[in-house]
């Protein structure tokens, strides 16, 4: 089978690649998440003072 | 049989994801090399951190549905693309994660903000790698059909020697852009014998894989290739040598290593630009 050819299902190897990538993906935007906010944390309080 | 098959799923799954880490290291080590991304990962704010993130999304799933990583594409279903999109740029997350705590750039001591910066940042060109990974050096009718016609083989010194050639030209190809640049030595200085050590077994597993694991090229002829020192492990052992002596001579040619140096300096030096060099002289040997 060529490279251009479809495969029609996915198998549970590529489920669990796709499962490890979403947890990754979703630990990476908590942690930009984390930051932003502690950032406007830190933003406002300097404006508070 | 059952079990036969569900290795083999398995099999080929992992020969796609490696695929798509090769990739990444061949676009993204030259980048891995360069300060300038350092103090962007370091100093950026998390507003572009999320905007890089989904930046580097539209580009990769515009990527993905032309070419992508995986050997059979799978592209029935629009949120095919979205899937391999997801796992191209966890692939590349987690290859830039790795090398750059390998060289030091995020250790213990990095604040949580500046290792996420780095991390998003080093990881874009990873990604657009793993993205591209079928278009470089994939398998082309081309050189099938020139390996049915090609009937004489070379002889056993002359495929050695054009190995050899091949790794250098590759080599030099990565590593003469790095090897003036001050990164060498600044790496240098933040590694200690462990990491040096762990950078040698980084640089072998990296080369074995691009050449004989990722599929980049026909890999049972390139098993099958007799020659002084052409069984799979042998030659990545002898072209790493190879990259070493090309880096350590691109080091002396640009000034940042003298005969005057100890001999400590000149190895932990030619071992840190030995990495990209590697990378470059297996992309090499797959060009011939």
């Amino acid at each position: 089978m060529s490279r251009s050819e479809s495969k029609a299902e996915r198998t549970p190897a590529e489920w669990i690649t796709l499962s490890i990538s979403l947890f990754i993906l979703a630990i990476i935007i908590s942690l930009v998440g984390y930051i932003w906010i502690n950032e406007k944390k830190s933003t406002t309080n300097y404006f508070c003072q | 049989m059952a079990l036969k098959r569900q290795q083999n799923i398995f099999k080929s799954e992992l020969n796609d994801i490696v695929r798509g880490a090769c990739g990444g290291f061949l676009f993204g080590i030259p980048l891995l090399y360069t300060m300038e991304v350092w103090w962007v990962g370091s100093l950026v704010k998390a507003q572009l951190m999320m905007s890089a993130i989904a930046l580097m999304f539209v580009v990769v799933f515009l990527l993905n549905k032309t070419e992508g990583f995986r050997k059979l594409q799978r592209r029935q279903r629009p949120y095919e693309v979205i899937t391999d999109t997801i796992e191209a740029i966890a692939i590349g997350i987690i290859c830039s994660a790795l090398m750059l705590i390998l060289l030091r750039e995020i250790t213990i001591a990095t604040s949580l903000k500046e290792a996420i910066g780095k991390i998003i940042f080093e990881s874009v060109p990873f990604t657009f790698g793993v993205a591209l990974a079928n278009q470089f050096l994939g398998e082309s009718n081309n050189n099938q059909e020139s390996s049915h016609n090609n009937h004489q083989k070379p002889s056993n010194l002359n495929a050695t020697f054009a190995d050899l050639g091949a790794t250098l030209i590759g080599a030099t190809v990565i590593a003469f852009n790095i090897a003036p640049t001050d990164e060498v030595p600044m790496i240098v200085a933040a590694v200690s014998a462990p990491w040096l050590l762990a950078i040698i077994a980084a640089s072998l597993v990296i080369s074995y894989a691009i050449v004989f694991q990722a599929g980049f090229s026909d890999q049972q002829k390139r098993k099958q290739q007799k020659g002084i020192f052409q069984r799979p492990l042998s030659e990545t052992v002898i072209s790493y040598l190879v990259s070493l002596i090309a880096s350590a001579f691109m080091l002396w040619f640009f000034h940042k290593l003298s005969f005057s140096n100890p001999w400590s300096m000149w190895l932990e030096n030619t071992l840190i630009l030995g990495l990209p060099a590697t990378i470059g002289g297996a992309a090499g040997r797959l060009a011939i």
